[in-house]
């Protein structure tokens, strides 16, 4: 199962930890909402361990479901980010409901050091109407 | 309408609530709230206007309409002077042909999808090998197996007629007459028939981006024409609406069996089918492998596999020199999962389930002629590889469940008889 959680409330928004512990995110889409079918632009926001902003990254995003065995419908990627440390994801859509998963690889420098490091993410995501 | 079914109907959508989502079992057509907001979203007027067409500046034009709408219908666009884009897509036939796989100058290898509704779509042809109307629009012109013309002639035609020729300058601004020099042979066009082919390669680079340009022209006019073709709402929509604004008198009912079968649709534990028809045209848009590639002998097709490499390739597509598009209003292309992965092999487009009554026979290569038959082959899905390369899960579905899918389905047709 992937380590991540929905994090409950009135936004769909999803956290979640990096396999090795590297890095934290959470993310979920601008609106709050996941529209079925529809393009969506999503914001991410990534930490690491001690919870302080990971700031410049670099990020390859795939999925899909794996129930159904297809993949992500698109090729999201990280276009942008805000001074609050924000990452703009464009090129999300789910064409269906379901569970489907994210993966995140993220590679950057942490902590005082600036030690270069990467890591993946896998995030459940449920869509449903 | 009794003082019963008044209760019944006023409490539709305060016992739901009441119940947090527990299944209503009182009455035939009583809905969780998550099951009416499926239902919301498969009806009709959820889809709103068709989205706008960046890449052609033309399509919402009357004039581009008008001399869209007759080009559709002229036969003087093909090689023989007999096949127009009508003769694949009747209007009598809901824009289909009726046949498994459509026959122009020969037969083709797929089965001819309505136009209806087609200003919705982002991907066209089954395996999605162009992007928008217009860049379809120019392939069966000049394809040896439809209209087998050439885009040199079809350019020359516009320039020649003079009814054309004067709504193609209103649009366009002028149409070059370098294109009618008697120096340049009658057919030319890089997938033309015989000669004409040949005939494209010895034209100079700069000619050529005039003749493209020109026929991307042709292309917008007529995909202006095919914007109008709309769905209408059938018996479904109607009943929903109805169930969303509480009518004391319903405009619509569905049968027993019609609910029974949509209740069968949209219940992802007991069926898939939501999974990619959903949304108003009942279809997400996407390429999925339900193990109907055909991977030998004459009929051999594999699909978005091949369609994804021919999209990113195609000079008409949106990010093309002929797209009035700047790059920001092409998300799909720029957007697009490029991973060439193994269950393309074999993936079709997902179509929409709009007026299956008059849009027979089904499939890609129109290998079934009944609802019955598209439904069996869901439920015994192919096992054997290659074929067995595919996302469909086995379910359970006895034989008078799959007639009750079968009878929804109908109630998505287009109620002709009512709205004459």
């Amino acid at each position: 199962m992937p380590a991540s959680d929905a994090i409950e409330g009135p936004r769909a928004e999803w956290r979640a930890t990096s396999t090795n512990g590297v890095f934290n995110v959470t993310l979920g889409p601008r609106s709050g909402e996941v529209q079925i079918g529809k393009f969506q632009i999503w914001e991410l926001r990534l930490t690491d361990a001690e919870g302080q902003i990971v700031f410049p990254a670099r990020f390859a995003i795939g999925g899909g479901m794996q129930g159904h065995g297809h993949g992500l419908p698109t090729q999201p990627r990280v276009t942008n980010f805000l001074p609050d440390g924000h990452y703009i994801i464009e090129g999300m859509k789910f064409n269906m409901a379901g569970d489907w998963t994210l993966y995140l690889d993220v590679e950057a420098e942490v902590g005082r050091e600036k030690v270069l490091r990467s890591d993946q993410f896998q995030v459940g995501i449920v869509v449903d109407y | 309408m009794s003082d019963r079914a008044t209760v019944f109907r006023a409490l539709r959508l305060v016992i739901p609530i009441i119940l947090l989502g527990c299944p209503i079992t009182v009455g035939a057509d009583e809905w969780t709230p998550r099951e009416l907001r499926i239902l919301a979203s498969l009806r009709l007027s959820a889809a709103g206007p068709p989205p706008e067409s960046p890449s052609n500046r033309v399509a919402d034009s009357k004039t581009a309409r008008r001399l869209g709408a007759k080009l559709f219908f002229d036969a003087r666009l093909s090689g023989s002077g007999e096949l127009s884009c009508a003769s694949c897509h009747e209007p009598g036939r809901y824009f289909t042909d009726g046949l498994p796989r459509s026959r122009g100058v020969a037969e083709t290898g797929r089965n001819a999808p309505t136009v209806v509704g087609s200003a919705y779509l982002s991907w066209f042809y089954w395996d999605g090998r162009r992007d928008s109307l217009w860049a379809q629009a120019l392939i069966p012109i000049e394809a040896p197996d439809e209209m087998g013309g050439s885009r040199l002639h079809a350019v020359r035609l516009v320039g020649t007629d003079t009814e054309y020729r004067q709504a193609y300058e209103d649009l366009f601004g002028g149409f070059p007459a370098e294109l009618l020099s008697a120096d340049l042979p009658e057919h030319a066009g890089p997938f033309a028939t015989g000669q004409g082919s040949e005939a494209w390669w010895r034209i100079p680079r700069s000619m050529q981006k005039k003749i493209n340009r020109t026929y991307s022209n042709i292309g917008k006019a007529i995909a202006a024409y095919e914007r109008t073709l709309l769905p209408q709402p059938a018996r479904f929509d109607r009943y929903v609406e109805s169930l969303l604004v509480e009518e004391e008198t319903p405009d619509a009912e569905l049968s027993e069996d019609e609910i029974a079968g949509l209740r069968l649709f949209i219940d992802g534990e007991r069926t898939p089918c939501l999974q990619c028809h959903n949304g108003p045209l009942l279809t997400n848009g996407g390429f999925h492998n339900i193990g109907t590639g055909n991977f030998e002998g004459e009929q051999l097709d594999l699909g978005r596999i091949l369609g994804l490499r021919a999209v990113l390739m195609d000079e008409f597509n949106c990010l093309g020199p002929y797209s009035d598009a700047e790059p920001h209003d092409c998300p799909e292309l720029v957007f697009l999962n490029r991973d060439s992965h193994i269950p393309l092999q074999g993936a079709f487009k997902v179509p929409g389930l709009r007026n299956l009554r008059q849009t027979a026979p089904y499939f890609h290569d129109g290998r079934f002629n009944e609802l019955s038959e598209v439904l069996n082959h869901y439920r015994t899905a192919p096992t054997q590889l290659p074929a067995g390369t595919h996302e469909l899960q086995p379910f359970e579905l006895t034989d008078a469940e799959s007639s009750q899918i079968g009878a929804f389905l109908l109630s998505l047709s287009f109620d002709e008889a009512r709205n004459e």
